[in-house]
């Protein structure tokens, strides 16, 4: 289950109209949210509250071995989070955890930048001014007292800089870092630099959206996949010791049933680590992923699955659009149309106007048969269009509007031989997980499952108003 | 007296930055939350009471 602060930060990234899903950092997210969930190690329980339109604070507790927490503080200055941000017992679950992400291709994303609602000493502008939002957050953990402090600042309409630091008081304690990271997405490229204070450590990584035009397919009139690369590229200054990496994405939808799938590659040319995932939503309720990892240097391989099965609450629940921060907007019909169908559209519904109107007298034979045809060869073209654009949004809207009240998720390995399984869910405005991982060991009985001494069997327990 | 060369910093400057830093450090780290609730509490226009804006719990 994602922390409320989590939450919160994800609102400022729509609100500010930043992508997470153009970063080469979250380039394997959706493989990464089905196979390596978290499961809470003992008993924790975080209360939230929003304490003005722009302070939002969390209180959480953890019965591990002895009492332990942290209280955090988020100030952010963006306008309209109360419009976007609900509550435990408001929220949809698809929005309180982390899912299958449906990644939308640049070319079908609206071009009108929205910076945040404006406030009220902001003077309306078509198109909207650019306004530099941030956000702050400071976590302190006690009894420890470790602070943990994290800035983001939007710089123009396509920089966003990022600082994050530990800060420990504790006499001969090594734990001060920080790390600045400054992404800049601009034309479909994604720069990002990362300078961490951990080892000297610099960073930079690249992505790149390779499709950029809602270009025909032969097996699809309706385009709607998206294709990019990446690659990142790590030195440590204080030991010289290198690190890069390179992917892959692809995510396109079927065409008969509109039912989304991902895949990605990566390779690591260094370690000659290469890794392949394949993930698919398979229905409304349920997505199965799968990941291959093998080695060219050591030829060891592993092959891992993971699958979500959700639990409808049983009445279907219509969704407003702005309060969907995890998956993708229920955006409706007409206003999701990018901008070549457009056109084509425009062309068409030219053209009938053209037909009916009084003027089509002046026009001659010739020109009105040109006409009619021209409408008759794009008319049926159209009408597929549509079907495919319709089909592959229901499936959207389908998971985005239903009213789930738990998931279950699993995930095994067979090289570890493990087993993590981790129950989500809604109770009485309580947001609530619990799981545990397995581990298969072979002894003289044969194999036993037993529980990973270093997990354990862990809850979870969140409200926020 | 010893000279130094003037990029080699004397015992007591090293000392005097050592203590600047340690300083600048404990400031940062004790005065970031009071900071994040000092822009929470000049930007909303209520203006609203310093328990409120520390309680982490849900307001009635």
């Amino acid at each position: 289950m994602l922390d409320y602060m989590d939450y919160v930060v994800k609102a400022f990234e729509k609100q500010t109209n930043w992508s997470p899903d153009n970063s080469y950092e979250n380039i394997t997210a959706t493989s990464r949210s089905l196979l390596n969930f978290s499961i809470p190690q003992s008993f924790k329980f975080q209360t939230s509250n929003k304490s003005t339109n722009h302070s939002f604070n969390t209180l959480e507790l953890n019965r591990g071995k002895k009492i332990n927490g942290s209280l955090t503080y988020l100030y952010t200055d963006v306008e309209g989070l109360d419009s976007v941000l609900q509550g435990s017992n408001e929220i949809a679950l698809q929005d309180a955890t982390e899912t299958y992400r449906n990644i939308q291709p640049s070319f079908n994303k609206h071009h009108i930048p929205h910076w945040g609602l404006p406030s009220q000493n902001d003077v309306l502008q078509f198109p909207p001014k650019f306004i530099p939002r941030s956000l702050y957050l400071g976590r302190l953990y006690y009894p420890s007292s470790v602070l943990e402090a994290m800035l983001i600042k939007r710089l123009s309409p396509y920089t966003q800089l990022t600082v994050k630091c530990i800060s420990s008081t504790v006499r001969g304690s090594n734990l001060n870092y920080w790390t600045l990271s400054w992404q800049r997405y601009k034309e479909q490229n994604c720069h990002e630099w990362i300078l961490s204070s951990n080892d000297g450590l610099c960073g930079y990584r690249f992505l790149h959206n390779v499709i950029t035009s809602p270009s025909k397919f032969n097996n699809s009139l309706y385009n709607n996949s998206s294709l990019a690369v990446g690659a990142e590229f790590w030195l440590s200054l204080g030991s010289l010791n290198p690190g890069c990496s390179t992917s892959l994405r692809y995510c396109t939808h079927s065409a008969n049933t509109g039912r989304p799938l991902t895949l990605t590659f990566t390779w690591n040319p260094l370690f000659g680590h290469v890794m392949s995932t394949y993930s698919a939503k398979t229905s409304a309720n349920s997505t199965f992923t799968t990941k291959y990892d093998f080695n060219l240097y050591s030829t060891e391989s592993n092959l891992s699955f993971g699958c979500e099965f959700w639990k409808s609450a049983g009445s279907i629940e219509v969704a407003s659009n702005e309060n969907v921060i995890n998956g993708v907007a229920a955006i409706p019909h007409n206003e999701k149309m990018d901008q070549e169908l457009l056109s084509l559209n425009d062309i068409s519904t030219e053209t009938n106007i053209t037909v009916q109107d009084e003027s089509i007298k002046e026009f001659t034979d010739h020109q009105q048969k040109y006409l009619y045809d021209l409408t008759k060869t794009f008319e049926s073209s159209l009408q597929q269009i549509d079907k495919e654009r319709s089909i592959i949004e229901d499936f959207e809207n389908k998971f985005n509007n239903k009213q789930f009240s738990s998931v279950w998720k699993f995930s095994t390995s067979l090289m570890n031989k493990n087993l993590k399984i981790l129950w989500e869910g809604k109770f009485k405005g309580f947001l609530l997980s619990a799981g545990t991982e397995l581990l298969f060991k072979k002894d003289d009985n044969g194999i036993q499952p037993i529980i990973n001494p270093s997990s354990k069997f862990g809850v979870k327990i969140q409200y926020s108003s | 007296m010893n000279f130094l060369p003037s990029f080699i910093l004397s015992d007591e400057s090293k000392e005097r930055f050592t203590r600047i830093f340690n300083l600048t450090h404990t400031v940062a780290h004790y005065g970031w939350i009071p900071f994040v609730l000092y822009l929470g509490w000049s930007q909303s226009s209520n203006r609203p009471n310093l328990l409120n804006l520390l309680s982490p719990l849900p307001s009635v």
